[in-house]
């Protein structure tokens, strides 16, 4: 009998921590290879962690909201296995093959051409503008911001994530005033108990051997779905702060959809507007390669696969599951493949592999009431799609008379990196082309 | 700490050569083991005119002029030392020495190791540094590194009047040899000066003044510079903490590091060239204590430039830190950060 270790997987290319939400099982109880003992979160799902060998649970090192990194153990199982897969496990033991055991299946996130992580979160080498400390990896620069150190000890002591920071400091340095200025999210009980080295209910041996993967709590994290809720407001506010230092600019258009309205029940067996619009984004992506892409430090680079990050305001906050490939999708199918993605979004058992992939972001708050609007890149994406109301609106026509017809305005947000604003009006024409004549959006 | 001078003590004001003046007349009256020797110090009066009229008072036995040879000076002051007296020997310019190099770091500060602890050599060695005077390269270096990086030996650097008097005098006290590095530009310069028999002990830095955006570490004359500076911060709205080491070994780190922890800025101002400058080394310290986790700002130097001090005037104070530079810095600190 030997104690190994459980660690925390590796559930998608960009995870690198994961915080624990619940264990399934505890101290003493049998578990099998394959059954759930814990539930973990990362940056936007919830995962549970299987046991890896037959055994029983017999420490647990990783309280819930602790925030581990990849690789690092959560608990130790007490298991006769020991003697085949012994030394196995030194090198997860230390660190040195994160997601090497991992029980769950690693997210396919290289989808989408491999540049490209979880939507809406990802950002790839060159790529990252926070980074003003010059780092090579984007990993090791959202790790480890560059930030003076009084800024670290603070953000330490108020929970707050320093990658969420927007620095001001010289040399994209983060200062101490960015830190408070961040922090106004109170620490929930006794702040200076959380810079202590050991709380004073945990033995002091578990405590030391998880300092160092320990990271800020996520502030608030009373019930699960507000915990989860709080996790993704700090990602979309780190995601949004990288996105405000990205040069870019939107244009509108407005789409005559009179026509596709005609045929949207019969010939388009009553497709959704968002199936209907995400397809056309992803045909007219296709016809413009040059727009789905990424910026990176040498230029453009584009994407092969298309993948449509559908943003969708859901109980835990904003998610944008992705579509893969939606212009060789008939509609039917795409229509109910959106709703399923949407249903899952909504009941919170969107996986990370449906959250990574996207080259470019579908936002729709037509539904809402909002006529038009622009939505910020999602990083490294190089163009995001707004889509306001589609509503009955008086058009004047060429020969100077008026009528009611149906419209919704778009805008298209564009890096200006990647594309200028004639490239957008292009791709704009291209997709008032595509609803204008329903029978290509039919064609798959 | 502010005021080393404790209100109530009786003080005089004099200038700082006068200071050092009168801590040679207070020891050489207290204790008659105590002699100074050097060049052109007795009827001459000294170069800088430090020792002035006093042969008059003490006599040629205890104030003796010198060859000018710094080895010769300083191999007698270590042999005075270790026969029971208490020798200050004084070396015109500190660039001689180089000189004595020999007798400072080889036999000053070594025999009291290499002979077991069998004897002490309670040496003082005077020599006053720095640049500012029109003296060229060769007279106007500050070396206090050169002295700081041997085991054996403690330095000090009097930056007003009253330290000028009160390290002397700890320092005939110290059973070891001291290295007092004095400054040309501040022999003129006045301020009130304990009257009597005052010590300031080594290893005790002195804050000069109390601010709370930021720390100004300086020796020698940066210190004035820095409080000049600290002066017209003020009135910009920046409030400087400035402290003054007196003593560069054993260094008082305890107060520095205290008060970087408040501030959480610290510039560190010195004459000599910043390349392995003893400023490096109160960095270093720093950077490896607790208060690097209050730093808000990286810690910074500002030094003499890495070049032997020019002759012409204008070149010559734009070697080194004048006090619109430590503003400058100070403020750029501050504003930054």
């Amino acid at each position: 009998m030997a104690e190994l270790s459980l660690t925390m997987p590796k559930m998608s290319m960009t995870m690198e921590e994961g915080t624990m939400v619940a264990w399934l099982k505890s101290v003493g109880d049998p578990v099998k290879s394959g059954e759930p003992v814990a539930e973990v979160a990362t940056d936007k799902v919830d995962m549970e962690v299987e046991s890896p060998y037959d055994g029983v649970l017999s420490r647990i090192v990783a309280d819930i909201d602790d925030v581990i990194k990849v690789g690092e153990p959560i608990g130790y199982i007490t298991s006769d296995s020991d003697d085949l897969l012994g030394g196995l496990f030194d090198g997860a033991d230390s660190g040195q093959t994160p997601g090497g055991q991992a029980p769950a299946a690693a997210g396919p996130g290289a989808a989408g051409g491999g540049a490209v992580g979880d939507g809406g979160a990802a950002s790839t080498p060159g790529q990252d503008p926070v980074g003003g400390d010059g780092s090579t990896a984007s990993s090791t620069a959202s790790d480890w911001p560059a930030a003076v150190p009084l800024a670290r000890s603070i953000a330490s002591d108020r929970g707050v994530e320093l990658s969420s920071v927007a620095p001001t400091g010289p040399g994209g340095i983060i200062r101490v005033q960015d830190v408070e200025s961040a922090g106004a999210v109170p620490s929930r009980a006794e702040p200076a108990a959380s810079a202590q080295p050991s709380a004073p209910s945990q033995p002091s041996a578990r405590s030391q051997q998880s300092a160092p993967s320990r990271a800020p709590k996520a502030a608030g994290a009373t019930d699960p779905v507000a915990a989860r809720r709080a996790r993704t407001r700090l990602l979309v506010a780190r995601t949004m702060t990288v996105s405000a230092s990205i040069p870019q600019f939107t244009a509108y258009r407005q789409f005559d959809l009179s026509v596709l309205a005609g045929v949207r029940k019969s010939g388009l067996g009553g497709a959704s507007w968002t199936a209907i619009l995400v397809k056309a984004q992803a045909i007219a992506l296709s016809r413009h390669p040059e727009l789905n892409a990424v910026w990176t430090e040498d230029g453009p680079e584009r994407m092969e696969e298309i993948g449509i990050a559908l943003a969708v305001d859901s109980p835990s906050g904003l998610l944008a599951p992705v579509i893969r490939n939606p212009q060789s999708e008939t509609l039917p199918n795409l229509s109910a493949g959106i709703a399923q993605l949407v249903d899952s979004a909504l009941s919170g058992s969107i996986t990370a592999g449906q959250l990574s992939g996207g080259t470019s972001v579908f936002s729709n708050l037509g539904g809402m009431g909002v006529d038009h609007f622009n939505a910020l890149l999602t990083p490294p994406h190089a163009t995001a799609l707004s889509a306001g109301s589609v509503a009955q609106r008086v058009v004047a026509t060429a020969d100077g008379a008026f009528g009611p017809r149906l419209t919704c305005t778009v805008g298209l947000t564009m890096d200006h990196r990647v594309a200028d604003g004639a490239d957008a009006a292009r791709y704009l024409q291209t997709i008032s082309d595509l609803v204008a004549s329903p029978d290509s959006i039919l064609a798959v | 700490m502010v005021d080393e001078v404790v209100e109530g003590t009786e003080t005089k004001v004099m200038t700082y050569a006068e200071a050092i003046r009168d801590a040679l007349r207070v020891a050489i009256a207290e204790d008659d083991r105590v002699f100074m020797m050097g060049e052109d110090v007795g009827i001459y009066g000294g170069a800088f005119g430090v020792t002035g009229e006093l042969i008059n008072e003490v006599g040629t036995e205890r104030l003796r002029d010198t060859t000018i040879s710094e080895l010769g000076i300083v191999g007698a002051g270590v042999g005075a030392a270790i026969t029971g007296m208490r020798p200050i020997v004084e070396l015109q310019f500190s660039d001689f020495s180089a000189q004595a190099m020999d007798q400072i770091a080889n036999q000053a500060a070594k025999i009291h190791f290499m002979l077991g602890g069998a004897v002490n050599v309670p040496l003082v060695i005077r020599a006053p540094g720095g640049s500012g005077t029109g003296a060229a390269a060769q007279h106007s270096q500050s070396l206090e590194t050169w002295f700081v990086h041997i085991p054996g030996l403690k330095v000090v650097m009097p930056a007003t009047p009253d330290d000028a008097k009160g390290l002397l005098l700890a320092a005939l006290d110290d059973p070891n040899p001291v290295v007092v590095l004095e400054h040309k530009l501040l022999y003129k310069t006045s301020g009130d000066v304990r009257v009597g028999d005052a010590r300031t002990p080594l290893g005790v830095a002195a804050i000069r003044r109390e601010g709370k955006d930021l720390t100004i570490v300086a020796t020698g004359v940066m210190v004035s510079r820095a409080m000049e500076a600290a002066e017209q911060l003020a009135a910009a709205g920046v409030d400087a903490t400035v402290i003054d080491p007196r003593t560069l070994k054993p260094l008082d780190s305890k107060t520095i590091l205290a008060s970087v922890t408040a501030t959480g800025r610290v510039l560190l101002v010195q004459e000599a060239a910043g390349t392995l400058g003893f400023m490096s080394e109160v960095a270093a310290i720093i950077a490896e204590s607790e208060t690097f986790a209050h730093l808000r700002a990286p810690v910074r130097r500002l030094s003499g430039l890495d070049i032997p001090i020019p002759y012409a005037p204008k070149l010559e104070r734009a070697a080194v830190p004048q006090v619109e530079d430590i503003v400058a810095a100070a403020t750029a600190l501050v504003t930054e950060w």
